[in-house]
């Protein structure tokens, strides 16, 4: 009968150990093709997880290959989605939950506890007992303990997902950033040039006798104001350049980059735009929101249940009693909730499971009013683009050539030329750094949706470079 | 070749036939007012014996014994040179008015349409006649409402040159270009007679750069002077047979005094708008100073053949417009900077280190702003004359049957300028 029992509890044994032995391997990579597949379906660009494999060099390889040349905003992007090391240290989430995933799986490890107790007095024999026993709550609920933890791994990937469109974003920002601070600072070094002029002019005027110390010293004080203003915009070139670095993940040598330095011009029509906050359902932060709520109900559903069984503990029990009699059985440990009945821990998984559906109406309602931001700013900024390309610097063109017949004809001096030149250059400022607003406006409408925004023909809006500069002022007929 | 006097007097007497004199060259087309024919009455076309420059006389109708004139206070365009057209107000289509000529006793009536769009009225400046009819709208009559057209008569009791100008909303009325000449011709025969007689308008206008209309606010910053509403090299020249005894009677209505300077010659002020002046009160002048609302006539035999200079003595005056505070550049070394800004400036071209004669040549090929002259240009047979506003030139010829452009004088030789050395 014994022997019975003891074959058959042995082959329960068995049979489970069998099951759950299935998995125990941790691929932390698994949930990655995943991550791959939908970064490349939303914003068309390519991630690898550095892990030390022969992968690795070819990664390196593409890096240094894009550096070679002047950097456009694909290669920028590739190169940070590729390099970035706060990005790779995410991914690691990855391999944490497809841990925590196997561990899910697998059974509290059998115990076996053994005593040798030896009389004190004679002639009893030693006290043998070993038992074997087995934590066997976690059998019950091993698969739900399972689906909560595969949940939890889809939260992680899409949250994963989440950081890698973050970071194009911010890549987005920082490159139009670089690129507007770098034509803001050649408008300011222009809108300088002239001032200089000015003042070397006054300079002549003042070794001839015609122009007195008080106006030397004014022109002299413009000029050298607008020198300061070079300074300072050169300082926020350098700025963008190390935040945009920093985002690349390049140090040293590979620092040395360049970027066009012209922002590209604004597409001619706008990519289709309707509908876009249905777009919100899909985003991965609130798709990961909505998981984690998926898996926190699970949880809570596993929780309400699990605390009628805190803890219940089977096992065989063997004794030698002193009088050397083997006695064996049945164990039981069993948790008596006296004091703690679970109902905290219901409720703990209760708040958590509204918070996160609280969350994910905040985000939800976020999410929208971002898009609705972004396409308001988008919209604008391409307003105030055209208004300045197409009406203010072409009426500043004019003050200057109507200014310069004026000159011509002996009614104004050289100064007020050069001070109608200035305006025009204003004007290219107010111009450049609408463009860049509409860019970074873009892109964070892109990141409110998820995706990259494409033209009816499949085609990216990434125009060709150059298109943003400053139009050449019409020459005169000679002289 | 009749006298002026024998011309009037044949128009006396045209009575009911219609007469037509041979017009004399001028620069403007046929002056007739708009109501041409009439049934009962001649249309005397007068046979002006004063030649306005630039302008015309206004012919007049003798109805009953009256010499009825038409005159039609409108807005016009008027060509200060070739270049330069600017919106002004004047009569019977053009400023200055046309040139009123009539004779001592004469009486006159003028009937005055006003097709402005406001009131105005005609003040017959320097002119004894009844207070009625004097034309100060408010003091002696109702103003001349748009549309409306009234009638002044008096008879002429006095000879000399006199002026006719609005006197309702003057000011702008006037520097829009509303003014005209009056001529009454003496009765009695004038000793010695006058060959040949020019009427000229001194004006100042204030036409900003690029602009086309006249700024009737401003008071003392004018840029156009003008001889008959024309700026040089737009002004039509004065054409003079060698020996005859010329006048030139000059009016000025601007808001500066002029001196009005001739060369080659120097003569009397033989009269004003108060009248004759006594022979042994004339004294010899080369330039006449025409005070604001004045006339002067002066006189003098033209006997020194050739191409004489006829300006106004301010410097300013005799050049179109220009800036008046801009940085002075004379004698500046522009040359470092001038490539440095034009550079930022295509176009531009540093000007004036040497003067403002350079400034000339470069306008030639250089663009400026519209409708806009350069300060100064013109060519003579020697070269660039380089003048602008209150400029004309005397052109006195021996032996000319007629007063066409003769062209540039021709020199007799060793009466030029030459070069000795270097």
């Amino acid at each position: 009968m014994r022997k019975e029992i003891r074959k058959r509890l042995c082959a329960i044994a068995m049979a489970s150990s069998s099951i759950v032995l299935g998995c125990t391997t941790v691929e932390p990579k698994r949930g990655f093709a995943d991550v791959q597949n939908a970064v490349a379906g939303r914003i068309d660009h390519e991630v690898e997880w550095d892990q030390g494999t022969q992968q690795d060099a070819h990664v390196r390889e593409s890096v240094e290959r894009l550096l070679t040349d002047e950097l456009g905003l694909e290669a920028a992007l590739q190169i940070a989605l590729l390099n970035n090391p706060t990005l790779q240290a995410t991914y690691e989430e990855l391999g944490v939950a497809q841990a925590d995933l196997v561990q899910a799986g697998l059974l509290r490890n059998p115990v076996f506890s053994g005593f040798a107790r030896v009389p004190r007095g004679s002639p009893s024999q030693t006290n043998l007992e070993f038992d074997v026993a087995q934590e066997f709550v976690g059998l019950l609920f091993l698969p739900a303990r399972r689906r909560v933890a595969s949940a939890n791994f889809e939260a992680r990937k899409l949250h994963v997902i989440d950081a890698v469109l973050d970071l194009a974003a911010r890549v987005k920002a920082a490159y139009f950033g670089l690129q507007a601070s770098e034509n803001v600072a050649d408008v300011v070094r222009a809108s300088a040039d002239v001032a200089t002029a000015s003042a070397e002019l006054a300079a002549k005027m003042h070794e001839a006798g015609n122009f007195g110390d008080l106006e030397l010293a004014r022109e002299r004080a413009l000029a050298t104001e607008l020198g300061l203003d070079v300074e300072r915009r050169r300082g926020e070139v350098e700025i963008a350049r190390e935040i945009l670095t920093r985002l690349m993940g390049l140090t040293g040598d590979e620092a040395s980059w360049s970027v066009p330095p012209r922002l590209p011009a604004i597409p001619r029509e706008e990519p289709p735009l309707d509908d876009l906050e249905r777009a919100a359902l899909t985003r991965p932060d609130i798709a990961a929101v909505r998981q984690e709520a998926d898996t926190l109900r699970d949880a809570l559903g596993l929780t309400r249940l699990s605390r009628w069984f805190p803890f219940v503990e089977l096992g065989i029990d063997n004794e030698r009693d002193t009088r050397g009699q083997w006695v064996h059985g049945p164990n039981v440990s069993l948790q008596l909730p006296v004091f703690d009945r679970g109902e905290a821990g219901v409720a703990r998984a209760e708040s958590e499971l509204r918070r996160s559906e609280k969350r994910l109406v905040a985000l939800g309602v976020a999410a929208r009013s971002e898009i609705r931001e972004a396409q308001s700013r988008m919209a604008r900024a391409r307003r105030l683009a055209e208004t300045a390309s197409g009406s203010l610097i072409p009426l500043r063109q004019e003050v200057v050539s109507r200014a310069l017949e004026r000159y011509n004809y002996m009614f104004v001096g050289a100064s007020d030329l050069l001070a109608a030149k200035r305006d025009e250059l204003e004007a290219y400022r107010i111009y450049v750094t609408s463009v860049r607003d509409y860019w970074v406006a873009r892109s964070d409408l892109e990141r409110a949706v998820g995706w990259t925004l494409k033209h009816p023909q499949g085609v990216s809006a990434e125009p060709a470079q150059s298109s943003a500069r400053p139009p050449s002022h019409p020459s005169h007929g000679g002289n | 070749m009749s006298t002026r006097r024998q011309v009037l007097a044949s128009l006396l007497f045209a009575g009911g036939a219609a007469a037509f004199g041979r017009r004399r060259g001028e620069a403007a087309g046929e002056e007739r007012s708009s109501s041409s024919t009439l049934q009962d009455s001649a249309i005397v076309s007068a046979r002006p014996a004063v030649v306005t420059p630039n302008g015309a006389s206004l012919p007049f109708v003798m109805k009953d014994g009256v010499k009825e004139f038409r005159l039609i206070a409108e807005p016009v365009e008027r060509e200060f040179a070739p270049g330069m057209k600017v919106k002004c107000w004047g009569y019977n289509g053009r400023t200055p008015g046309p040139t009123i000529e009539a004779v001592e006793g004469d009486r006159v009536r003028f009937l005055v349409a006003n097709r402005l769009p406001e009131s105005t009225s005609i003040h017959w400046h320097g002119i004894i006649l009844p207070n009625g009819m004097d034309g100060v709208s408010g003091l002696n009559q109702r103003e001349i409402r748009p549309g409306e057209t009234y009638a002044y008569e008096f008879t002429l009791r006095q000879h000399g040159t006199h002026m006719y100008h609005p006197h309702a909303d003057e000011m702008l009325q006037m520097a829009v270009g509303m003014m005209g000449m009056f001529v009454i011709h003496p009765r009695q025969r004038e000793d010695p007679p006058v060959d040949r007689e020019f009427a000229l308008m001194l004006h100042a206008f204030a036409v900003h750069p690029g602009t086309y209309r006249p700024d009737p606010s401003i008071m003392t910053e004018f840029n156009m002077f003008t001889f008959n509403s024309r700026v040089f090299p737009g002004t039509e020249p004065l054409v003079v047979r060698a020996g005859q005894r010329v006048r030139i009677r000059i009016g000025n209505l601007s808001m500066d005094e002029h001196p009005i300077h001739i060369h080659g010659h120097s003569f009397r002020v033989t009269g004003t708008d108060g009248g004759p002046v006594p022979k042994s009160a004339q004294w010899p002048e080369t330039t006449v100073l025409v005070p604001v609302g004045s006339t002067r006539d002066m006189e003098f035999v033209a006997d020194n053949p050739g191409d004489w200079a006829l300006h106004c003595h301010k410097s300013h005056h005799a050049m179109n417009a220009m800036g008046h505070g801009i940085p002075n550049v004379l004698g500046v070394d522009q040359s470092a900077v001038e490539k440095r800004i034009a550079e930022l400036l295509p176009g531009y071209t540093a000007m004036g280190e040497s003067g403002m004669a350079e400034h000339s040549a470069h306008a030639q090929h250089m663009p400026g702003p519209k409708n806009t002259l350069p300060m100064m240009r013109g060519r003579g047979p020697f070269g660039p004359l380089d003048m602008g506003g209150m400029f004309t030139v005397v052109k006195i010829r021996d032996g000319i049957t007629g007063y066409d452009d003769p062209g540039w004088y021709r020199h007799p030789p060793g009466t030029v300028a030459w070069r000795v050395q270097g």
